[in-house]
């Protein structure tokens, strides 16, 4: 058995061991590479693309072995070999599986210009390659998946590279090369297929500024693309600052042609948690319009144009604007400027941050002393016009005493005057009474003087007749009964006589 | 997600505040102690998630579907 079967025989075991596919021990291609470089070392062995140090580990001795034992096999059993040959009699088909599992290692990229393409229920993709210079036709064939995978939309002249393996396809016995992938050639070529997507997507309105999502203020939890080795990943990690910010990089080939299939499983595994991030980062450092054919690929400008986060690309530098960053949300011109956009935010509230813990103490300080003045105003105001008041009472005060003594005086000066009048009214009056007296002595001598009583008493009388006092003999007969009032007593007589 | 919502809200309020004051003609004494307050809690949390903190970095392995 060749070491080609040696080391797919040892895959399948150590798949089945494992429980996993068989590709996730080791891809075709690189058993195939093994094979053909048979390495006789570590390093000849992580040399080979697909294998790193976590393969090596577990794979690196046993592979070694293999090959170092076909080494000494192949030098001992050369002679062995040929016999076996010449005497095992193969069928066809065992005969063209052996040619096919040989060729399965002869991987190659090979150039030519395309002479006729034909589309077979959009299953296949068949077609044939020419030298450009020597008469000569390969006849290939590729899935119609990784042809829209390529981006690369190719009739008949275009030149190609294609990359795959030599197959016999066994109906026909016809070599077939097996095509995985395949590249424009050349700058003109990739600039027509570059102009005519630039002009498919201007009209889809891909690069409307409508359609892109704002990226996040103060984002937390960022997604990378990146190529671990290069030095974009270094100049964006450098520049992203320490804000506590969680980076998942999702490493991806960024040229080349396995470019593009890294690519989209990087963005397909992140799509699947697109949910745990704030925004994707895709950055790479500057090229040719060759090295980052990848990044326009219609098939990742698509994918991109779709992921339902914000995306933030930073591919290349100012000249060599990719697709990919006309449709992502935000471009930038390299992987620093990136990094530094990220965080553009957080250092603006870091030193708002910084502002504002000095300013707010001071806010209510001034707010407070302005008061203060207010108050100190009011202060003086409030005794100004307290004292005011205490005058304006005192005042009052005053002013009612004095009106109280006035009055007082006033009284004083009254009872005064009227105790003047009252003892002079008191001797007027006494002279008064001392007068009426005298007056009233004297009428009493007078009266005493024309007291009838007197007269009578010395012996006259008064004589009345028929209750009338008789002053003459008028009208007086004889013995009319006369009433006679003596001094002493009285007497009644009849007349005698008249004369 | 709540920690970026709660910074912006934060620093929206903590700028809130500063315009309040500087926007009153007679400040409301008691008023404007309760913002202070309210200030500086505000200042104090957002203080801490802007600190100078390591960032997390972490490789996703994926293994690429290859025929």
């Amino acid at each position: 058995m060749s070491l080609l079967s040696d080391l797919l025989h040892f895959r399948e075991e150590a798949a089945r061991r494992e429980g996993v596919e068989s590709f996730k021990v080791f891809s075709k291609a690189t058993i195939d590479a093994i094979a053909f470089a048979r390495p006789k070392n570590k390093e000849d062995l992580i040399s080979i693309k697909g294998i790193k140090e976590a393969k090596y580990k577990k794979y690196g001795a046993a592979v070694l072995a293999l090959v170092a034992a076909h080494a000494i096999g192949e030098k001992a059993g050369e002679e062995e070999v040929e016999e076996e040959i010449e005497n095992t009699v193969l069928s066809v088909n065992d005969f063209l599986e052996a040619i096919n599992t040989e060729l399965s290692g002869l991987a190659a990229r090979v150039r030519g210009e395309v002479t006729d393409v034909n589309i077979w229920q959009n299953r296949v993709v068949f077609f044939s390659l020419k030298d450009k210079d020597v008469e000569s036709v390969v006849k290939c064939s590729m899935s119609y998946q990784h042809y829209l995978l390529s981006g690369t939309a190719f009739s008949v002249g275009t030149e190609v590279i294609a990359e795959g393996y030599p197959k016999i396809y066994k109906p026909r016995g016809e070599l077939s090369f097996q095509v995985m992938t395949v590249e424009l050639f050349g700058e003109g070529a990739l600039k027509k297929a570059y102009d005519e997507l630039y002009k498919k997507l201007e009209q889809a309105g891909a690069f409307d500024p409508g359609q892109k999502k704002p990226l996040p203020e103060y984002p937390e939890r960022i997604a990378l693309i990146t190529s671990l080795d290069g030095a974009a990943i270094g100049d964006f990690q450098m520049n992203i600052g320490r804000f506590g910010i969680k980076i998942d990089l999702y490493p991806s080939g960024v040229e080349g042609s396995r470019a593009i299939h890294e690519l989209m499983a990087a963005i397909r595994a992140v799509k699947k948690r697109a949910y745990e991030y704030d925004v994707l980062v895709i950055v790479r450092g500057g090229g040719s319009l060759e090295s980052l054919a990848a990044f326009n690929n219609e098939a990742l400008v698509d994918l991109v144009r779709t992921l339902p986060l914000p995306v933030l690309a930073g591919i290349g530098h100012e000249k060599d604007v990719t697709l990919t960053a006309l449709v992502a949300d935000r471009m930038e011109s390299t992987p620093t400027a990136c990094a530094l956009h990220l965080t553009s935010q957080w250092e603006v509230a870091r030193e708002s941050i910084y502002t504002f813990s000095e300013k707010l103490p001071r806010l209510l300080e001034n707010a407070l002393s302005e008061r203060k003045e207010v108050l100190g105003f009011a202060h003086q105001y409030f005794f100004r016009a307290l004292a005011h008041l205490k005058e304006t009472v005192t005042q009052c005060e005053q002013q009612f005493f004095f009106w109280l003594q006035s009055y007082q005086h006033h009284m004083q000066s009254e009872q005064e005057k009227l105790q003047v009048s009252a003892s002079r009214l008191l001797t007027f009056f006494q002279e008064g009474v001392g007068e009426v007296q005298l007056a009233l002595k004297n009428f009493s001598g007078v009266l005493s003087q024309v007291d009838p009583n007197r007269v009578l008493a010395l012996g006259y009388s008064i004589l009345r007749r028929n209750g009338k006092i008789l002053r003459d003999t008028k009208g007086v007969a004889r013995g009319d009964i006369l009433h006679i009032r003596l001094g002493q007593g009285s007497l009644t007589a009849s007349v005698q006589d008249v004369d | 997600m709540s920690t970026k919502d709660n910074l912006s809200d934060s620093l929206k309020k903590i700028q809130s505040i500063i315009a309040w004051f500087e926007d009153q003609q007679e400040v409301d004494v008691e008023k404007g102690l309760e913002k202070v307050k309210e200030g500086a809690a505000l200042i104090k949390t957002s203080r801490k998630r802007l600190l100078e903190i390591e960032n997390e970095f972490e490789v996703v392995k994926k293994d690429l579907e290859k025929e």
